[in-house]
Parts: C-alpha cells; structure tokens; sequence
C-alpha cells in the first residue's frame, strides 16, 4: 500500500475521520496516517517519509486549528499538496487559506465522495516538475506574510 | 521571460487607469516586461501568442470575467502563476478561484502596492530560480550525453 503513497488527514471528529480513512485506504488504496488534532498532525508530519504525498486537513479543531497546521506544513513540507476542510466556510478563511497555507484545495462539508476522490487523483498525480515549482513559491512567498 | 531575460506579467482589467497605473507599478519596481488586456479575450490572445510569467486578473470585468478567463489561462498556459485582484470577494468565487482557477494568491481591494511588490516579486523570484535550477540541469544532462558519445 506505500507505494500507492501516504495522506494524512487530520480531524477532531471520529466519524468523518473513520469515513476518510474508509474512503482514501480501503477504497483507493492509500496508506492513511489519520490524526485527531493539529498538533498530533504535527508529530506525524516530522515523522513522515517522502512517501507522504497529500495532507487533507479539518478547520476547526481543538488547539491548533486546520489553517495554523497547514501553513506549518507549507513551510516544512511545501512539496506535499494541501486541502482544507470545513462545515464553517467563509470568504476570509478561504482566502487565508490560498494565501498562507498555499492550499491546492478548498472544500465545504458535507464532502462529495466522488468528487474528492477525483480531486485527490489529480491532487497525488501531479508530476515531479510541478512540486518543484511549488516548493519554490512556497519558499519564496513564506517571507511575505500578510493576508490581503 | 522576454528576450532580454526580464519577467513578463499579463494584467487583465477593464479599467484604463488601473492598467496604467498597475503597468507602471511592475514596471518600474520589479523591472518586468508588462501587457496589459482590457478584456479576458484579449488576455488569451496575448497568452496564445508568447509566455507569460504572471498573469494578474481582475474577477468583476465585462463578458468573461476573471474567474472563466484565468480557468482558460491555467488550461492554455499552465506554466503562467495566475492571481486574483477583486473588490467583490465572495465564498463561491474564493473556492472557484481555488479549486477551478488554481490561483496561487487572492488579493481584495484596496490593495496596498508595496504588499503587491512583495507577492509578486517573491512569485517571480521563486520562477527565476526553477528556471535556473531546470537550466543548469539540462546542462548538465547535455553535458553527461556528450562525454557518453
């Protein structure tokens, strides 16, 4: 299942986390790391291995919310492609999403299971070329942190 | 990159002024090539004909708006970063921008310029040093070819 590539997904509700984990590992066959909070994702993330190759993240969760996780994953793993989650979306944390934590993806619960698994295809099926150039903007954007 | 080795930014709006003053912004603080485009089809026209690094669009313009012309741009010329400028942000335009347009940025209106300068130069920057990775690669790879024969 490694090979097929890891996600990790992160979110404080055990029923959407258990359904995702149904969805991304049993039905697509991805290797899943599931974490309940922001800051469990965190020592997953320090732990995983280049094989890691989507994080899916929550909003709102206890502690570090789903925007301060992936804009730290954008910084230590800018090549691994970022979705936010939400049953809360609004304008500016959509917008803050894009412009923090450079998401690839920006989806309003409930979740469309087809539709997110086309999204996390095309998502993981992205091409070495195209993480680089990521990486670098990323990189060279992490200095410039305002939101408008 | 123009011939000269400058950036080149493609910016869309309807309004005359913003385009001048816009123009004149990049220009002089980022030293780029600039086209400007009143209209998404006149954006595409100017995509079809030579690269463009950057493309800057307005969302509220006549006929095809910024969302449609910059979901055409990243299908014609992916390699183009395309970003966002609007004063009518919303949640559906904010996550079409996202998932549909791949934007890489989303500024609301006012914009302050020096915040513009410090995004887009970054942008660029981060572009000129993939291109000078991707260079010195081919370089490299041409040059391990040769020794071969």
């Amino acid at each position: 299942m490694a090979d097929a590539g890891q996600v990790l997904v992160v979110d404080d509700e055990p029923d959407i986390l258990e359904s995702l984990q149904i969805l991304l590992g049993e039905v697509m066959g991805l290797e899943v790391i599931a974490a309940r909070s922001g800051n469990q994702a965190m020592q997953h993330l320090a732990q995983a291995g280049p094989q890691l190759r989507l994080i899916i993240s929550d909003y709102r969760m206890p502690g570090m919310d789903g925007l301060e996780f992936l804009a730290a994953a954008a910084k230590s793993r800018p090549e691994v492609p970022r979705m936010l989650i939400t049953a809360y979306a609004e304008t500016q944390l959509a917008v803050e999403a894009l412009n923090r934590a450079r998401v690839a993806q920006f989806m309003a619960k409930p979740l469309d299971p087809t539709r997110l698994k086309e999204v996390i295809r095309q998502l993981m099926g992205e091409n070495k070329a195209e993480q680089q150039r990521k990486v670098a903007f990323d990189r060279s954007l992490g200095s410039v942190r305002r939101d408008g | 990159m123009d011939p000269q080795g400058r950036s080149v930014i493609l910016v869309v709006d309807d309004e005359p002024d913003i385009l001048t003053v816009l123009r004149g912004l990049l220009e002089s603080d980022l030293k780029a090539t600039v086209h400007t485009a009143p209209h998404g089809t006149a954006g595409l026209e100017i995509l079809r004909s030579q690269p463009v690094d950057l493309i800057l669009s307005d969302y509220k313009m006549p006929g095809m708006d910024g969302l449609q012309f910059l979901s055409r741009a990243n299908e014609l010329a992916p390699q183009a970063v395309r970003i966002m400028i609007t004063a009518y942000a919303d949640l559906d335009l904010a996550i079409s921008a996202i998932n549909e347009a791949r934007i890489l940025h989303f500024f609301t209106k006012p914009i302050e310029p020096d915040h513009l300068i410090d995004v887009l130069g970054a942008v660029l920057r981060a572009q000129q040093a993939t291109r000078q990775r991707d260079e010195a690669l081919q370089r490299s790879l041409e040059m391990m070819r040769r020794r071969r024969k």
